[in-house]
């Protein structure tokens, strides 16, 4: 799946973008899927009225396509590669983008071994709201110099969320030195939950499809922080459904952990994710 | 001089990039003192595999304006600013490069504390040779790691699967306009690629005076591989200096003291009288 040069490249980078892996034909099912859920899904507002990005989780009917990704063996088989150790498929999500994302990690726990596999649908370059990522900022003391310069996005500065640093030098998010990650539909980028990583120049609906897996953890402080991690997500995804839906539904939808079709690799998901926890903390709220 | 975020994002990243440094005029002066610096070159000199550079001081009589920069406070005061106030000012040189690339590559060992000033002088992105510098690799852990990973020019792994291409390592592309320069730490690693056949560049160079004996020990390994490669090739960076920057008409007291420091690391054998 991967070659040993490209594991040794995201250890080091934290980032790989890997070329056509989906066809034309995934794309455009995807597409189709996004286009029905957005149709029953509700955009919040913020900042006097103006919409603001919604995400929803893929495991419902209505995109079982997409969800299925998580069972793929082109999208679980870069995870996959990249350890000794199993890993397995959290979570499948959707996101339909406005405006700016600042710069912020996705985790900050250096012993949870968490990796994104995302896939957008459109055409992105710098200039139309790529991802960037800043190499190898995965690593510390990189990674913790970049929270203490303040580069992490006060999520609470209105109109736009920036981080202190580039508020106080007058930058921008594009002034920020870092990998731009040029994509065409089919491509998908993979990268570690700690990379630094922003957006700019997005157009409104830029559309983006995140797959999560997490490495088993094998030492009582990898398992500590799955469990953070959990607990974490519950939370964010949990304040995300509020702003997005009416009536929220489950995160993980009764019929795709009922496993129908009986997909073993679903299964092994679910039975882990069943042993780490994840349904109990995801049952008490209703999102 | 630089603001506090400007000293901050150079620590952080290993790199910088001011725009509009040099002013037009000033452009106009470099520009013309690299072209009479080129036509006074030996053309069979082109050096450095693939990136078919050749490159001069410019600490001689032709280059006057180029030999002040090294000692403007506009450029020596950004070194002292971020290396600290005891500074050297090591060289300026002017370079073209032909080839269309440049290697993945540090242009210094570990713990060496020393930064440079780049000017490309015409406009140059990511298709035309601008630098790519991977932020943050001037930190000890990153560079060495980087240092493992397989690079299909200069450091290939199997012909199977022989690693990644200059423009597929993930970096930041430092696009520049004529008058911008790119302040980069010796230790940040940083490529071309693309570029066209007659590509310049202008470098002022700085060394911090070693403080630690890690420090200490670094610039001695560095200089003295400088010295036994100038031995080696004359066409090379590393080549002597001029009786006529040596002479300091101006008894300027900065290269008086930079002289010093210069002869102290083996680097000038005798000073003109």
């Amino acid at each position: 799946m991967l070659t040993q040069q490209q594991i040794d490249q995201f250890h080091t980078f934290g980032v790989l973008i890997l070329r056509n892996v989906l066809s034309n034909n995934d794309i455009a099912k995807l597409n189709e899927e996004f286009d029905t859920k957005l149709e029953t899904t509700f955009r919040g507002e913020a900042n006097g009225a103006k919409p603001i990005h919604c995400s929803w989780s893929n495991t419902g009917p209505d995109t079982s396509f997409t969800s299925s990704l998580l069972e793929d063996p082109r999208i679980y088989g870069i995870p996959e590669a990249l350890f000794d150790d199993e890993v397995y498929g959290v979570s499948c999500t959707a996101t339909s983008f406005i405006d700016d994302t600042p710069w912020h990690p996705d985790s900050d726990l250096f012993q949870l071994h968490g990796i994104k596999v995302i896939i957008y649908l459109e055409t992105l370059n710098g200039d139309n709201g790529a991802l960037r990522v800043i190499p190898g900022s995965h690593l510390n003391p990189y990674h913790d110099e970049l929270h203490a310069i303040g580069m992490l996005a006060d999520f609470g500065n209105r109109p736009l969320p920036s981080s202190p640093y580039l508020i106080e030098s007058g930058l921008t998010i594009k002034d920020v030195p870092a990998l731009i990650c040029s994509v065409t539909p089919g491509d998908v980028i993979v990268f570690n939950f700690r990379i630094w990583h922003a957006s700019t120049g997005g157009k409104f609906d830029r559309r983006f499809i995140s797959n999560m897996f997490i490495k088993d953890p094998v030492t009582p402080e990898e398992e500590k922080a799955v469990s953070e991690l959990i607990q974490t997500t519950n939370k964010n995804r949990v304040k995300r459904a509020r702003e997005t839906f009416p009536h929220p539904n489950p995160e993980y939808h009764p019929e795709w952990l009922s496993n129908p079709d009986k997909n073993p690799k679903r299964q092994c998901n679910i039975d882990w994710m069943r042993k780490k926890g994840y349904f109990e903390v995801y049952e008490t709220s209703l999102i | 001089m630089l603001t506090e975020q400007q000293v901050t994002q150079f620590h952080t990243f290993g790199f910088l990039v001011l725009r509009n440094i040099i002013t037009e005029d000033e452009h106009k002066i470099v520009s013309e003192e690299v072209e009479k610096g080129y036509a006074n070159k030996d053309k069979s000199e082109f050096i450095g595999g693939e990136r078919l550079q050749l490159n001069w001081t410019n600490l001689v009589p032709i280059s006057p304006y180029l030999t002040s920069l090294l000692e403007n406070p506009r450029f020596y005061g950004i070194a002292q600013q971020l290396l600290g106030e005891d500074v050297v000012g090591f060289d300026t040189t002017s370079n073209i490069m032909k080839g269309d690339r440049t290697t993945w590559h540090p242009d210094a060992p570990p713990n060496l504390q020393g930064l440079k000033f780049t000017f490309y002088l015409d406009r140059l992105d990511g298709e035309s040779g601008a630098l790519r510098i991977i932020p943050g690799s001037h930190q000890v852990g990153f560079s060495d790691a980087i240092r493992e990973v397989r690079l299909k020019d200069n450091n290939p792994g199997p012909p199977e699967d022989p690693g990644l291409a200059i423009n597929e390592v993930p970096c930041h592309i430092c696009e520049t306009g004529p008058r911008d320069a790119v302040i980069m730490n010796y230790l940040n690693w940083h490529a071309s690629w693309h570029g066209s056949s007659r590509r310049r560049m202008v470098t002022l160079k700085y060394y911090k005076n070693p403080k630690s004996p890690e420090e200490t020990e670094a610039l001695r390994k560095h200089m003295t591989e400088a010295i036994e490669d100038r031995k080696k090739n004359k066409t090379t960076i590393n080549r002597t200096y001029s009786e006529f920057w040596l002479s300091n008409p101006d008894n300027s007291p900065v290269r008086a003291r930079w002289i010093s420091k210069l002869q102290e690391w083996g680097l000038i054998d005798k000073v003109p009288a």
